[in-house]
């Protein structure tokens, strides 16, 4: 029997879930409520509960022709809208740490995926029409990921530039936001509807990751009506509704945790602080970031990412996500994903096995 | 003062409207107006999911972690659907390889037929149908071809008709039974037929069996997969909603060959990632305990489903028998009235939610589904509405 590996991957911080949740979903089960089919655009308590939620985030009211919608979770939200907005010919520009399944989507949407490392962002806006588009004047994409779980974040400002990008090419902008409770107000972090400009072309892709629901695959869009009413005959032809148990523990978590997102957001610092503090002067450099929780850092000496990977699973029985795209060779990322005295031992074994590299 | 952004227009791409299952929603979004509605819409059953499986999603509220998020599934759950198959349907399938856990049988077919068929195949699908598979075809490219069954063969799909409707691009057979709507259960002997004709015209085969559990007057159904040679030309397609009455649950699964259920994993990972994990340790519950209730909630089915047959043919209506399922698929013209008109009419003036047949395919404006999940006296009760109202 082979040692046990320490899973760093995955994206997902792995929150404790309240025990209010817990109780309402222990609730909902016996009283035959998660059985049964709920609309498909979601429990309208729900979707009352979530719009709440954003206003009470973004500081301003939904505007008059925005619509909620439940969803199965970030990735179901992120293929409804792609294959939904998407269609032969179009193009979509993802800009930088987007999913790799908006790959699978789009292709299955027929349109073209540019991607764009986050770095470059602002700088690389002549061209992706003509340059990337398998036809002229394509409708246009763009994805970005303002959930701040990588650290560095838009800010006000570079959400402004790219509502302007976006407008100057008429453009939808998807935004996934899933557990931007964890990074808001944080290092300049805020949400795309902060910036009007954006807003109004906006499609948001938000969830519950800060509650820990990441495995009871629940999620959200909120948007312009004429974008989000037309996803819901999609959802109901895909899987009809979220899952009902699902939607009564996240209605929980919104109505009677809500302030189970400062817990949540200390837990990830305490993670995130000590992630620095052990890796700090190892090989592996970490970027230093102040929010999210996953880190990425680079070990020079590596040949490459893929080697680095696998020295790690072998040496310190750790595994972490190639972050090659990202930051370049030898580039990996660590999810935040376990608590602080675990993760410390983990990351600890891989300074030390780094030291043999 | 700031001034407003400049409202903006979009192009939403594809809508994915089907006026056919707009025809069942529309109906549902008015009766969700109303009071005192007796809902005989939609296939969501009201029997509640058997105690064994509630207390394990209870358990599995504490115990749920992510290490169960496979997009293919936990393996532990995929092991007991191989188990299920061999011993219930007598399909050998490999958990590790050829399984794959879908977020709702209706997941399932989705991405059943998008790693079949694409633009310039035809997939064949038996009319009257769950219009659902609509959309997910739509999606695909493919052409839909229809299948007629007859109310004078009892809805029961013919081998015959099958051959006649294949074409050079025939790529794919989606075969459901017992049927929805009508409850219409293929016979032994017609499937084997079928799978004839699938191999013969190298065709794959769907094969929905949601509702397979749900039978009457000893009707049988046989899993096609489970014939020689068809196993490498199948995907089955099962889920837990209907049997175990878990409809809210959202779970299901796909079982084929390893080549197509690895396209199909890629796919899931992309469309939806993992099912949801509690339903997952639930659905693990239910294939691994006991059947036990099943007899009892069937008892229960038959004799909802005899007061209703009683009600309408006192009522002078006609329809074929339902061998399995739980809808009656009633000729509303028997009594001078299309679907639409009096599904209309059931829900403004009796307070009697009914679908139109138009909800399951456009040739069936005639007819009226109507599902049984309700209990007797509700039943019976909504029989009277009826027939006050008409």
């Amino acid at each position: 029997m082979g040692a046990i590996i320490d899973n760093l991957t995955g994206g997902s911080p792995k929150l404790e879930v309240p025990g209010a949740v817990r109780t309402a979903a222990r609730l909902a089960i016996d009283s035959g409520l998660a059985q049964h089919y709920t609309p498909r655009a979601g429990l309208d308590a729900l979707r009352e509960a979530i719009v709440a939620h954003l206003e009470d985030l973004d500081k301003a009211p939904l505007l008059p022709d925005e619509l909620a919608m439940v969803s199965g979770g970030q990735t179901e939200s992120l293929f409804l809208v792609v294959e939904t907005l998407v269609a032969k010919g179009d193009l979509v520009i993802a800009i930088g740490d987007v999913p790799d399944t908006a790959e699978v989507a789009v292709a299955l949407a027929g349109g073209t995926l540019r991607r764009i490392p986050h770095h470059s962002r602002l700088e690389a806006r002549s061209g992706w029409r003509t340059a990337d588009a398998a036809e002229p004047n394509p409708t246009v994409l763009l994805i970005i990921n303002n959930s701040g779980s990588s650290g560095p974040v838009w800010g006000l400002q570079a959400l402004q530039e790219l509502a302007a990008i976006a407008s100057a090419m008429d453009a939808v902008v998807l935004v996934l936001e899933d557990g931007i409770e964890l990074t808001a107000g944080s290092v300049g972090q805020t949400s795309a509807a902060s910036c009007s400009p954006l807003r109004v072309r906006a499609v948001r892709v938000g969830g519950f990751v800060a509650w820990g629901l990441d495995p009871w695959k629940i999620g959200y869009i909120v948007g312009p009506a004429q974008l989000v009413a037309p996803l819901t005959n999609l959802k109901q032809g895909l899987s009809i509704c979220a899952p009902a148990l699902s939607q009564y523990a996240a209605l929980a978590a919104l109505r009677e945790c809500s302030e189970w997102t400062s817990v949540a957001r200390a837990e990830v610092a305490a993670r995130r602080s000590a992630a620095m503090r052990v890796l700090e002067g190892s090989l592996l450099r970490l970027e230093q970031v102040q929010a999210g929780w996953t880190c990425v850092g680079r070990c020079l000496p590596a040949r490459d990412s893929r080697s680095l990977i696998t020295f790690l699973r072998q040496q310190a029985r750790v595994l972490v996500d190639d972050a090659t795209r990202t930051v370049g060779k030898g580039g990996v990322q660590i999810t935040l994903c376990q608590p602080e005295a675990l993760l410390s031992s983990s990351l600890q074994r891989v300074r030390d096995s780094l030291e043999r590299l | 003062m700031k001034s407003a952004p400049a409202a903006v227009s979009f192009r939403v791409r594809r809508h994915f409207e089907d006026p056919a299952v707009r025809a069942r929603y529309d109906l549902n979004e008015i009766a969700d107006g109303m009071t005192g509605v007796i809902a005989l819409g939609r296939g969501d059953p009201d029997l509640p999911t058997p105690a064994h499986i509630r207390r394990a999603a209870k358990a599995a509220v504490d115990a749920v972690t992510l290490d169960g998020a496979d997009p293919a599934g936990m393996l532990d759950l995929r092991r007991a659907i191989s188990v299920k198959l061999a011993k219930e349907n007598g399909i050998e399938v490999d958990a590790d390889t050829e399984v794959v856990v879908t977020t709702g049988g209706q997941e399932g077919l989705y991405l059943a037929v998008q790693s079949l068929v694409g633009p310039g195949d035809e997939i064949m699908v038996p009319d009257p149908r769950y219009t659902s598979y609509d959309l997910a075809i739509a999606v695909s490219g493919a052409a839909m071809k229809l299948i007629p069954t007859s109310a004078e063969r009892g809805f029961e799909l013919q081998p015959a008709d099958v051959a006649a409707a294949v074409t050079p691009r025939s790529k794919a057979l989606l075969l459901i039974s017992p049927s929805n709507p009508t409850g219409a259960v293929i016979g032994a002997e017609s499937i084997r037929a079928i799978a004839t004709i699938a191999k013969e015209h190298d065709l794959m085969v769907i094969a929905d069996e949601i509702y397979e559990k749900l039978l009457y007057n000893g009707a049988h159904c046989l899993s096609i997969a489970s014939l020689p040679g068809m196993r490498e030309r199948t995907l089955t397609l099962n889920g837990f909603s209907k049997t175990f009455c878990m409809t809210g649950w959202r779970v299901g699964y796909i079982a084929g060959p390893a080549s197509r259920i690895a396209r199909i994993r890629r796919l899931k990972a992309a469309v939806s990632a993992a099912a949801p994990v509690i339903s997952q340790m639930a659905a693990v519950a239910a294939l691994t305990g006991s059947l036990g209730f099943l007899r009892e909630y069937l008892a229960t089915y038959d004799r909802r489903r005899r007061v209703l047959m009683d009600g309408f043919r006192g009522l002078g209506f006609s329809f074929t028998e339902p061998s399995g399922a739980y809808y009656l698929f009633v000729d509303s013209s028997s009594k001078g009235f299309s679907g639409p008109e009096l599904a209309v009419r059931l829900l403004r003036d009796a307070r009697v939610l009914v679908y139109p047949g138009t909800g399951f395919g456009e040739r069936w404006r005639d007819y009226l589904r109507l599902s049984f999940m309700q209990s007797e006296s509700t039943l019976s009760e909504a029989i009277e509405r009826i027939r006050e109202c008409l």
